[in-house]
């Protein structure tokens, strides 16, 4: 691209965000031109922000402004539960649910052996340090039905086996709106699995 | 545009963008394909959960020429629940899947991609009824090689032919792809210069060639039957593990997550 050196170097710094292309970054650093000033600022602020107060909670290890984050420090929370999920999103889907009073731990991400990412690279002997130190009661695997969430599971599952607390599994079905017609055989046959009584 | 159906194994997904993909797919006639699925993250009507690593599928490619193909539609077959179930399964076909991933050929010549998609149908169905236990680790990872046209020779010298004898061990060429009896080492020292090749050896017992030509023949199910004593395994292993790496050129990522399974496996 033609231009100022600055425009370039905008571009070319943009472009090392993830899904954001040569064209995208272009684009973006127009707008950004044409944009006011305050705009701009507020945008260069807000990163440079980001990254000074942004911490890893000790406790759930969700990124947050303080550590314990606001989740691990209410003491109205069920201590004896703790709810396994892949990344700190989908810990507030789980929290947006409202249906969930007890505690989070926040993996950072998924086994998926093809792309070199092992149970080293995951919150996994922490969530062990957790379960040993004694006071839970249930975890709750919240990670992704896909086959790294499921594996992701299945493994932690299995090292937590002997410790003696209850492991559970989120549901897996239909979705809500969705369409039987449209749906796989396998998920209807996991929505008949984990059916429920009607009362 | 061509609309081309066919079956397909995914032996991986690459997010692209917010709601794209890319997958990578097995398929019995156009051998690896890489299918960029748009929208495949947002839409549950198009890809109802489908897309997913190892699943098998009925798909609908909309190849063009020198233009990247997509997927129009796709139909789940199997999911393999089993495998995901058990770290050890996981471990055992996430290396398959790379395997595939990088060493199955593009296009469908002669016969070839129907015959390695078929094997890989099996092989990803024995994953999940056998037990992932080392010796269908070490076999799984052996045919996957045969099936992709690297078939160690395990029965005779690989230059002359020749039956193999003696209990010392034979020098294994990995590029060769099998030992060279003595008379071809002695032929090979006479006119000079065996060093080029000594650091692309690996040494092998008669007995361990023997164990792993008679599991080959064996085949998944009957491996039960082909009894390996400890030092024939460790060998074994290193030399398929070795034959492997020169082949593909690259340590495999799913390699590490695998030995971790297996070693915490064994751990009481
Ligand atoms: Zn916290
Ligand atoms: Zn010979």
């Amino acid at each position: 691209m033609s231009g100022s050196p600055a425009m370039n170097r905008l571009v070319a710094a943009l472009k090392r965000l993830p899904g954001i292309g040569d064209k995208s970054a272009t684009r973006l650093t127009f707008f950004l031109l044409s944009a006011p000033d305050s705009l701009a600022a507020e945008l260069a602020d807000a990163i440079v922000r980001l990254k000074r107060e942004t911490v890893l909670c000790e406790g759930c290890y969700d990124l947050t402004d303080r550590s314990p984050c606001r989740l691990c420090a209410d003491d109205q929370r069920d201590d004896s539960l703790i709810c396994v999920v892949e990344e700190p999103g989908d810990l507030q889907a789980v929290e947006r649910s409202g249906q969930f009073r007890g505690r989070y731990h926040v993996l950072g991400g998924a086994l998926s052996p093809l792309e070199g990412m092992g149970p080293g690279h995951l919150r996994i002997a922490e969530l062990e340090r957790r379960v040993r130190s004694g006071g839970v009661r249930e975890v709750i695997f919240a990670t992704n039905p896909n086959a790294e969430g499921e594996a992701t599971a299945n493994f932690i599952a299995e090292r937590l086996r002997a410790s003696g607390v209850v492991l559970s599994r989120i549901a897996c079905g239909m979705p809500l709106g969705g369409d039987l017609e449209y749906a796989d055989h396998v998920t209807v046959g996991r929505s008949l699995e984990n059916r429920h009584k009607l009362s | 545009m061509t609309a081309h159906a066919t079956s397909a194994i995914v032996l991986r997904t690459v997010d692209v963008g917010e709601t794209d993909c890319i997958v990578h797919l097995l398929t019995p006639d156009l051998g690896r394909v890489a299918a960029m699925a748009k929208s495949a993250r947002k839409s549950r009507k198009r890809f109802p959960g489908t897309l997913d690593l190892l699943n098998r599928l009925d798909v609908e490619l909309a190849v063009r020429p020198r233009r990247m193909t997509h997927i129009g539609r796709a139909k789940l077959v199997t999911a393999h629940l089993g495998i995901r179930s058990d770290p050890t399964r996981f471990a055992v076909a996430c290396r398959l899947a790379e395997l595939l991933g990088r060493m199955a050929p593009e296009g469908g010549a002669g016969g070839d991609a129907a015959r390695l998609h078929a094997f890989a149908c099996h092989a990803f169905d024995r994953i999940e009824t056998l037990t992932p236990d080392a010796k269908l680790r070490l076999f799984l990872q052996l045919e996957s090689l045969c099936a992709l046209g690297l078939r160690p020779e395990l029965s005779a010298c690989v230059r002359c032919g020749k039956a193999l004898a003696g209990g010392a061990a034979f020098p294994f060429h990995l590029g060769d792809g099998g030992v060279h009896c003595g008379d071809c080492r002695a032929a090979a020292a006479h006119e000079g210069g065996t060093s080029a090749v000594e650091g692309a050896t690996v040494p092998v017992h008669l007995g361990t060639l023997r164990a792993l030509d008679h599991g080959l023949r064996l085949g998944f199910e009957q491996l039960h039957r082909l009894s390996m004593g400890a030092r024939e395994m460790r060998e074994a292993e290193q030399l398929v593990g070795r034959f492997q790496r020169f082949h593909v050129g690259l340590e495999l990522r799913s390699e590490m997550f695998l030995n971790e399974t297996f070693a915490s496996a064994l751990r009481p």
